[in-house]
């Protein structure tokens, strides 16, 4: 299929149309214009005027055809052919190229869904307690972190969030063990701004280190005061697309963190979405217009995770046993563009 | 060289797949599919029919079997999963006897299973009950099965409760990572915990133990290194014994040397915990696993670090190194199985086992194609070559000796500043 559409493209740029003196005229003088192209210091500017060139359909000089003519005159030929046009091209990208995993989960197999549901989260899947989350962050954190914290205990049900004043992460964890806390979220700071996210479930649960990047808050979302919509219901948690093993357990680890009963009377979903490694986290408020159709508001933060290690066991980065750990084995791990471990 | 065609026929189709597509001997394009056909003969090594050549316990209580072939790679339950639960897990594994036709399993729930390989099947399940928490260490001894639990309970369970003989061997510390019987010594056992050095035991009298190990020196700030033994290995042919620590420490301890210190103690690695080690095929080396991945092949006379090893994900929970063949068999957290040659870098095999694997047993007959040692520096014997050069006539035969003394006068003849005879001269002052 992509060398057929490459064989259509070619038959299009080796064939130019005829021209006459005042389309060459013309063409000349859209030339002048490609060439200020590069010059053009405004990138606001540069944007909007590539978009116009791309947009033409003008295959003159640039040899290009703009992408929606091109699915404009496909469209238009397989109406005309009817039952005989050509299937519909699939455009080629990354995820469905994806390399097999040997360890992708397949609930059919009996003893990976055994292996699954055995997992330390067990009592959260069979609803035996109800999560209780401690969130805490680095030492001297600043505005833009403490915000986040903040929206995170609105995020997560039944969490409290404290400063850290110093403590060791294991003897945190210890004292929240005794306090009966079920999970424990650090959020660290770099450069002003959170960088970093470590989960660690408590009854020697797995410990799971996340990199966060493009942090947007509530404040900076795109409507104003979407903070007033904000209510305590229990939120739907949605997980999309984690097809290994790993992905699997960090999934669970992470759907371990809300309350497993949600109140769908509130319309409220988080989402945690999955693609080429990197988790989307996603605040939404829904409202079904039809039967098909849901109107979505976003609320909330907007941040996204890439696991950096799950450990088996609390926190022990140094002498623990680490399920899955990319540090220091990024040549040998990754290996293809189109490898993913979740 | 029909029977030879007709031999590798019948092992392949054992495995119900036979990718061996037999032609006519006439016929120049007879292809085999598998590689290692033209060496068949000493490449195919199985015993009898379906045998597991490695058994591996994983953290659902599930127990494996493994067959490594030259092409493919069998793996097969042992036990099924509806009556298993978090406390069947099996958290250590050993030989039965030295015939390898029995295994021995340790579980969570401090009871001993008992596998029969030639029966194929569980031949007993016997409770252990004795310390609290799983247990750490299982063994034969005597026709007795002698468990250690990880609150440092050790006890030999004998038919007579008065012959039954027990201790505890957490004379200090938090808790027992390992416990093995020697198979080289009679009656040695060996312990090995959080902050609870390696102790050698005999049975006979076990209530003070053989040997002892001191912990290293302090530190250069005078504080004491801290000490977790998390596996531990006997040397054949002697009384030495090996142990890895979670705080990066490699030892060698030899109870028949003066003192209790170990011979050697070294970081192959820095940074890294290591928790399993296994004596390799070849004299002075060791293989050590991390808790990160790394698997390194490390030797004690020169004391560096020799092959390191690629393919992990997770930590490395045990590995086994056949006693006279480069193969090694690791099993960890992140539920593959792999094979490698001691002097390449990416597993010969590896399978995914759907579990969090803990133990692994592998068979003395383990043998798979390319299993001999590439040495690197075995010189190609030429013997056309050698005997031409042989029958070349020798012009001069220069002697050692000639050239030494000629060497020494122009020594002597030459004054140099830091000369050995100007440095005699000098006097010491009183």
């Amino acid at each position: 299929m992509e060398s057929a559409e490459n064989a259509e493209n070619a038959e299009v740029l080796v064939k130019p149309p005829t021209l006459t003196a005042s389309d060459r005229l013309a063409a000349k003088k859209r030339f002048r214009t490609q060439r200020r192209l590069s010059t053009m210091k405004n990138k606001v500017l540069r944007n909007a005027q590539w978009a116009t060139l791309k947009k033409r359909s003008e295959r003159l000089l640039f040899h290009f055809i703009g992408k929606k003519e091109g699915q404009k005159q496909r469209k238009k030929e397989a109406e005309a052919l009817g039952d005989k046009a050509p299937p519909k091209q699939i455009p080629r990208t990354i995820e469905n190229t994806r390399e097999a995993d040997i360890t992708t989960v397949d609930r059919d197999d009996e003893e990976v869904t055994f292996d699954i549901t055995h997992d330390e989260y067990e009592s959260y899947f069979s609803k035996t307690y109800v999560p209780k989350i401690l969130i805490t962050s680095s030492d001297n954190p600043h505005s833009k972190t403490i915000h986040f914290i903040r929206e995170l205990t609105k995020i997560f049900p039944s969490s409290e969030c404290q400063w850290r004043k110093r403590s060791s992460v294991k003897k945190m964890i210890q004292s929240a063990k005794e306090k009966d806390y079920t999970d424990v979220v650090v959020i660290n700071e770099d450069r002003r701004v959170p960088n970093g996210m470590l989960v660690s479930h408590l009854p020697d649960g797995p410990t799971a280190y996340f990199k966060i990047s493009n942090v947007k808050l509530t404040k900076d979302m795109k409507y104003k005061n979407i903070i007033k919509e904000f209510t305590t219901h229990r939120p739907e948690v949605i997980l999309n697309n984690f097809q290994t093993r790993l992905g699997q357990a960090v999934s669970r680890m992470l759907a371990s963190l809300f309350h497993y009963d949600p109140q769908f009377k509130g319309r409220r979903a988080v989402t945690f979405h999955n693609q080429r490694d990197y988790i989307f986290f996603r605040h939404h408020r829904y409202e079904f217009k039809s039967q098909k159709r849901a109107a979505l508001r976003e609320l909330g933060p907007r941040f996204t995770l890439r696991l950096k290690w799950l450990q088996k066991g609390t926190f022990d980065t140094i002498e623990g046993d680490y399920e899955w750990i990319i540090a220091g084995k990024r040549h040998e791990m990754e290996t293809s563009r189109r490898r993913f471990f979740l | 060289m029909l029977p030879f065609l007709q031999v590798t026929n019948v092992a392949f189709s054992r495995f119900g797949n036979s990718g061996v597509r037999l032609k006519s001997l006439a016929d120049n394009n007879l292809k085999f599919q598998m590689p290692c056909c033209s060496v068949v003969g000493t490449g195919l090594i199985m015993s009898s029919t379906q045998d597991f050549n490695v058994y591996v316990g994983a953290e659902t209580g599930l127990f494996k079997g493994v067959s490594f072939n030259d092409h493919q790679t069998i793996t097969k339950n042992l036990n099924s999963l509806q009556s298993l639960d978090r406390q069947q897990e099996i958290t250590c594994m050993a030989w039965g006897n030295d015939e390898e036709s029995e295994i021995l399993m340790g579980l969570r729930s401090q009871k001993v299973k008992i596998y029969d390989t030639e029966f194929k099947g569980f031949s007993g399940c016997v409770e252990t009950p004795f310390g609290k928490g799983p247990l750490r260490g299982v063994g034969k001894f005597n026709d007795s099965i002698i468990t250690a639990s990880e609150s440092g309970d050790v006890k030999l369970w004998k038919f007579k409760a008065s012959q039954q003989i027990e201790f505890h061997a957490l004379t200090a510390g938090e808790s027992l990572s390992c416990m093995r019987v020697s198979p080289y010594n009679k009656n040695i056992v060996g312990t090995g915990g959080k902050k609870n050095d390696l102790q050698l035991w005999d049975m006979e009298n076990a209530q003070h133990p053989v040997f002892k190990a001191k912990n290293v020196k302090n530190d250069f700030l005078d504080m004491p290194v801290p000490v977790w033994v998390s596996d531990f290995a006997f040397v054949p042919n002697s009384e030495q014994v090996v142990s890895s620590s979670r705080h990066g420490h490699v030892r060698l301890y030899d109870p028949k040397s003066r003192g209790r210190r170990p011979v050697i103690s070294c970081i192959p690695e820095a940074d890294e915990a290591w928790t399993c080690i296994s004596i390799a095929s070849r004299s002075n080396q060791v293989l050590v696993g991390s808790g990160k991945g790394r698997m390194l092949l490390y030797d004690f006379r020169q004391q560096k670090v020799v092959h390191a090893y690629r393919g992990f994900t997770g930590s490395i929970r045990q590995i086994v190194c056949h006693p006279t063949k480069p193969l090694v068999v690791s099993v960890g957290l992140d539920r593959f199985i792999r094979l490698h040659h001691l002097d390449r870098q990416t597993p010969l095999h590896k399978a995914y086992l759907k579990s969090r694997l803990n133990v692994v047993l592998m068979r003395r007959d383990f043998g798979v194609l390319g299993d001999q040692d590439v040495d690197l520096d075995e010189e190609i014997v030429d013997t056309e070559k050698d005997t031409l050069w042989n029958t070349m006539e020798v012009i001069k035969d220069r002697t050692f000796t000639e050239t030494e003394d000629i060497l020494d006068k122009e020594v002597d003849a030459t004054p140099t500043k830091n000369n050995g005879s100007s440095r005699k001269k000098r006097k010491t002052v009183p």
